[in-house]
Formats: structure tokens, C-alpha cells, sequence
């Protein structure tokens, strides 16, 4: 038998097993990461919009701005629908399509297991919203418009509370609805929450503020704003978003069907 | 072999829906190490069920499902490791890359195994760039195969891994198995024929409706027994060939039109004797002769009453 032979017992290759921890976490973040990178319409939801929104409403010059934003805004809103294209929409996709494609009831069945599955897609998607939030701030200097140092550090503890609701929400859409169902509504909703979810709009400027205001498109947008205009975090707005972020999780830990 | 199964289900039962007919009823199973076990059954008999079971994908309810004496649904990384699973052809995700999927399973192992050599012998070569959804139904069964073996397993469990298969392939696979459990893995494979897991496995479960209707060795279900298929005028007097017939062969009519003698000792004297009956009898003079298939067994084992009519399906 040679040193191929898929065998338990001895071998030179050392006993069978699996990869420590932090190389599995490492290989799964790297599928997940390939897989984003490698697929048009996941790009153009996570970079080529939010960068064309950016640029589109900072050069649109109107003597009043009237519901249009200043630069400010307009990096906070941009900053906001990437937040979502990408934790939201994108992995509610991904993980429906990898739910059908059966790649994750393979997955679940590896040394990766369960945890691995959804550690690696949180880990992609802070990455990703890493990148985003870098590719934004550069396109705002870029522009003539830098972001202060305030700023950009408030945008990056908003993105990350918020990051950790929509992922935990699109994990939840993903996770228990078919995969053409997931398709419709996701896309839906991302355009929903970007007319009149407050990430573009203040929210005090649309129906029904009160409530839009304490979901978490509301949340991140607010708090984006504040993060850009005020150079400070909105503490109220994170912690809420925690909460959906809590609350989201727990229910597709309780739903999260494999296949 | 050893005293303790490597997998052992004890009375597993699997409704999707309650009230809905169980998809699995009562499933008793043990598989040692180094032994190779063949699921065998018609297309929703419950393969692919037990096969979740045995890898935690559903739970028994009620019974019991221990691999390598851990509940499946509770193995950690190390136990999973130990755990190499085919899926079937469907069950791969379209859009990656042969190489980059057998790299990536690889990479979430202590000491896979040798993947060139894995794909030496497995023939896929010429595949590793190919996107799985390029590759053909068989090229995916020899991907999932490879899926299974990177992590030199001691518990293998292969849905349907031979089925679309050419002569030349179904015998790597098989051999790969039976290097597996000469290493001392206890393997679980499932298939729809019998004539394809007849020449690998230590043993084969029937599976019918959920239920185990046999689990024996498979020469004792394929036996030296033969089967020869033949027309001749619906409700033709098989009694005067059964007559002409050794008593070691029995002959019925198994559809309007359609005859089967099913026996040990398949003989030119007897198919001589057959032809002339069939030809007195309607016939067209043409027969068929060839070793039993999961039909015939299922026939057997029903008593005529499970799955579709012995006459359709395989000719």
C-alpha cells in the first residue's frame, strides 16, 4: 500500500486528525473571502455601489442641498449601504446558495463543523467591511473630502456593531429560507432599507421615524451620520444595534437549517 | 474485527414531518472497522437519510446513532476528522474549482492524505481547474470520492459514489475502498443496484420504504441464482413448463406477457427448453439470462409486493 492509501493507523504523513483551530478558521475565511472576490454581482453590491453613491451625491453640486446630503452625509450613507450590501444582503445570499449547492452540509460534516461555518463567515465579513470602510474613506480623500481622524474611528466602531446585527439577520434570512425566496428578498429589502430604511435619508425626514429610527437601518444610518458630522459615536444607536445583533443571533442558532 | 462498531444504529427512526410515513423505521446497523457495508435500495428508500443520520444531520427519533461511540450530531473537530463523507453528485457546490475544493478540505486536516496520488488514482488530473459544475455527473461522484478520502478517515460514508460510473471507474472506487477498510476504516456506501456493490461489500443492507428487509453477505442474496426474462402470450400455461422444468427452478408469469424462471443451475438444457416453450407459447424467442438483480431480491423479500412491477424498470 502506498503512502496515498486513504488509511487510518500509522503513516509517514503522521496520525490523521484535524488542522488546529486557527488553520481551519484561517481556510474558511479564505474560501468565503475567494468566493465574494471571485463573483461579480457580490462586488458590485459590497465596492462598485457604495463607491458610485459616494462619488455620485459628493460631486452633484445644488446651490441648496435641499434632502440631498453634504460630503459628510454622503460618507455615511455610502459607508451604510456597503455595511449592508455586504454583511446583509451578500451573506444571506451566499449562505442560501450554499445551503442549496449542499457545500454546507458537506462543510458541517469536516473538522470545520458548525461553528467553523459560521466563525469563517463572520470573520469574511468583518474583513470585507474592513475593506469597504478603507476603499470609502480613500474614495472621500480621493475626492477632495477626508474624513477627520474622529470620524473615520466613530465609522469603524458604528460599521462594527453593525456589522454584527445585519450578518447576524442575513445569517438568519440565509439560513432558513430557500434559496430563490432568499434571492427576492434580500434584494428587496436592500432596496427597502435604502429608500426608506434611513441609510440615505435621515431618518427624521421619513414615514414613520419613531419606529424606523430603532431598526437597525435606521440605527446605522443615524449613527453614521453622527459618526461623520459629530466625529463621535453614538453609544445609543451600538448598543441597540448589539441588541439586534443578540437578538438576530439567537434565533438563527435556534433555525439555522444545514441544507 | 473488533468487538465495538465504528458506526451502530439502534432502532433509528426519521419522520421529516410528523405523521408523514417515516423515511427510516426501526434501522438497526453496524458497521465494524475494516468492514464495507452496502446500502442498497430504490431511489427514496431511505439511503441518503440513513447516511445523515450516520454523519448528525438529523436526528433519530427515537433511536440511537453512535460513530465511533460518540452521538454524530456531538462529534468535535477531532471526531469529524476521523469522519470522511462523499456526497452525492448533486451535493458539491457548483461554482468552485476541483483542485481548489480537494486543497481546501486538505487544509482543514492535521496530515491528509497524498492529494497527488488521490487524484492519480482517482483520474482527475485533467479536472482540477474545472469548476464542479462543468465537470460531468460521473467526474463529481470521483471529485466527492477524493472529498471523502483527503482526510484518511477511519469511518467513510459514500452517498451513491459509483452510480453514473463507467466499468473502469466503479473499480478505483471499490478498490479504494477496500484499501480503506484492509486499513482498518469501516466503510458505508450506498447504491441503487445490487450488481454494484455485489463484488466490494462485506455485507448488504436492503433498505425498502425505511425499513431493513435484508443485511446478509452479497453472494447470499445474489447467489449463484440466476434469473432468465422471457415473453410469450399473457397468461400463457406456465404450468406445463414448470413441469418441464428441474424442480430446483421456478417459473411465473411477473407481468402480463413477461416471464421469469428464478433458480440455481441456469443450463443450456434449460434455456433449450424454455425456447420451445416460448416459441409454442406466443413468444418472440428472445430471452434474457443474468444473475438477480435488487429487483428480483426485493421481489423475494416482499413477496411481490415492494417498489415497481418486476417487469419494468431495468430493461
Amino acid at each position: 500500500m502506498t503512502s496515498a492509501a486513504p488509511a487510518a493507523g500509522p503513516s509517514p504523513r503522521g496520525p490523521a486528525g484535524a488542522a488546529p483551530a486557527w488553520r481551519r478558521l484561517g481556510a474558511a475565511v479564505a474560501w468565503d473571502l475567494r468566493t465574494v472576490l471571485g463573483n461579480g454581482e457580490q462586488l458590485l453590491v459590497t465596492a462598485v455601489i457604495p463607491v458610485a453613491l459616494l462619488v455620485a451625491v459628493t460631486l452633484t453640486e445644488t446651490p441648496d442641498p435641499g434632502p440631498l446630503p453634504g460630503p459628510a452625509a454622503a460618507l455615511a450613507a455610502a459607508v451604510a449601504v456597503a455595511v449592508v450590501s455586504s454583511s446583509f444582503t451578500g451573506q444571506a445570499i451566499a449562505l442560501a446558495f450554499d445551503r442549496r449547492s449542499g457545500l454546507v452540509r458537506f462543510l458541517v460534516s469536516t473538522p470545520l463543523g458548525r461553528p467553523g461555518v459560521i466563525a469563517g463567515r463572520l470573520v469574511a465579513v468583518a474583513v470585507v467591511v474592513a475593506g469597504q470602510l478603507g476603499l470609502l474613506l480613500a474614495t472621500a480623500a480621493a475626492l477632495g473630502e477626508p474624513a477627520g481622524g474622529a470620524a473615520a474611528a466613530a465609522l469603524a466602531v458604528v460599521s462594527a456593531c453593525a456589522a454584527a446585527a445585519f450578518t447576524g439577520l442575513g445569517l438568519l434570512l440565509g439560513g432558513t429560507v430557500r434559496a430563490e425566496g432568499v434571492l427576492a428578498v434580500a434584494n428587496l429589502l436592500w432596496l427597502a432599507m435604502v429608500a426608506l430604511g434611513g441609510l440615505v435619508v435621515p431618518v427624521e425626514r421619513l414615514p414613520g421615524a419613531a419606529v424606523v429610527g430603532l431598526l437597525p437601518p435606521g440605527l446605522l444610518g443615524e449613527a453614521a451620520r453622527v459618526a461623520t458630522v459629530e466625529g463621535r459615536v453614538d453609544a445609543g444607536a451600538c448598543l441597540l444595534l448589539l441588541g439586534w445583533a443578540a437578538l438576530a443571533g439567537a434565533l438563527a442558532a435556534r433555525w439555522l437549517r444545514w441544507r | 474485527m473488533s468487538a465495538r462498531p465504528a458506526i451502530d444504529l439502534a432502532g433509528v427512526t426519521v419522520r421529516y414531518r410528523s405523521g408523514a410515513a417515516p423515511a427510516l423505521a426501526a434501522v438497526d446497523l453496524a458497521v465494524h472497522p475494516g468492514e464495507v457495508v452496502a446500502v442498497c435500495g430504490h431511489n427514496g428508500a431511505g439511503k441518503t437519510t440513513l447516511l445523515d443520520v450516520v454523519t448528525g444531520l438529523h436526528a433519530p427519533d427515537p433511536g440511537t446513532a453512535r460513530v465511533g461511540g460518540v452521538d454524530p450530531r456531538r462529534l468535535g473537530p477531532e471526531g469529524r476528522a476521523r469522519l470522511g463523507v462523499a456526497p452525492a453528485d448533486t451535493g458539491l457546490p457548483p461554482a468552485a474549482r476541483a483542485g481548489r475544493l480537494l486543497r481546501h478540505v486538505a487544509s482543514l486536516h492535521r496530515a491528509p492524505a497524498d492529494l497527488d496520488e488521490l487524484v492519480r488514482r482517482l483520474d482527475l488530473r485533467a479536472l482540477l481547474r474545472r469548476q464542479v459544475r462543468r465537470m460531468s455527473t460521473g467526474q463529481r461522484q470521483r471529485l466527492a470520492v477524493a472529498c471523502a478520502l483527503v482526510g484518511r478517515p477511519d469511518v467513510l460514508v459514500l452517498d451513491e459514489p459509483t452510480a453514473s460510473l463507467d466499468a473502469a471507474g466503479r473499480r478505483v472506487v471499490v478498490d479504494l475502498l477496500r484499501e480503506a477498510a484492509g486499513a482498518g476504516a469501516a466503510v458505508l456506501w450506498t447504491s441503487h443496484t445490487l450488481q454494484d456493490v455485489a463484488r466490494g461489500s462485506d455485507r448488504v443492507v436492503v433498505l425498502h420504504e425505511g425499513r431493513v428487509l435484508a443485511d446478509a453477505p452479497p453472494g447470499s442474496l445474489t447467489g449463484a441464482t440466476d434469473v432468465v426474462r422471457f415473453d410469450a402470450s399473457p397468461a400463457a400455461d406456465v404450468a406445463t413448463l414448470r413441469q418441464a422444468l428441474p424442480d430446483r427452478l421456478v417459473a411465473t408469469e411477473a407481468a402480463p406477457g413477461l416471464f421469469e424462471i428464478v433458480g440455481k443451475g441456469v443450463d443450456a438444457a434449460v434455456l433449450a427448453t424454455v425456447a420451445t416453450w416460448q416459441a409454442s407459447h406466443g413468444g418472440s424467442g428472445r430471452l434474457s439470462v443474468g444473475p438477480r438483480e435488487l429487483e428480483d431480491v426485493l421481489l423475494g423479500l416482499t413477496g411481490g409486493g415492494a417498489g415497481e412491477p418486476a417487469a419494468t424498470g431495468r430493461r
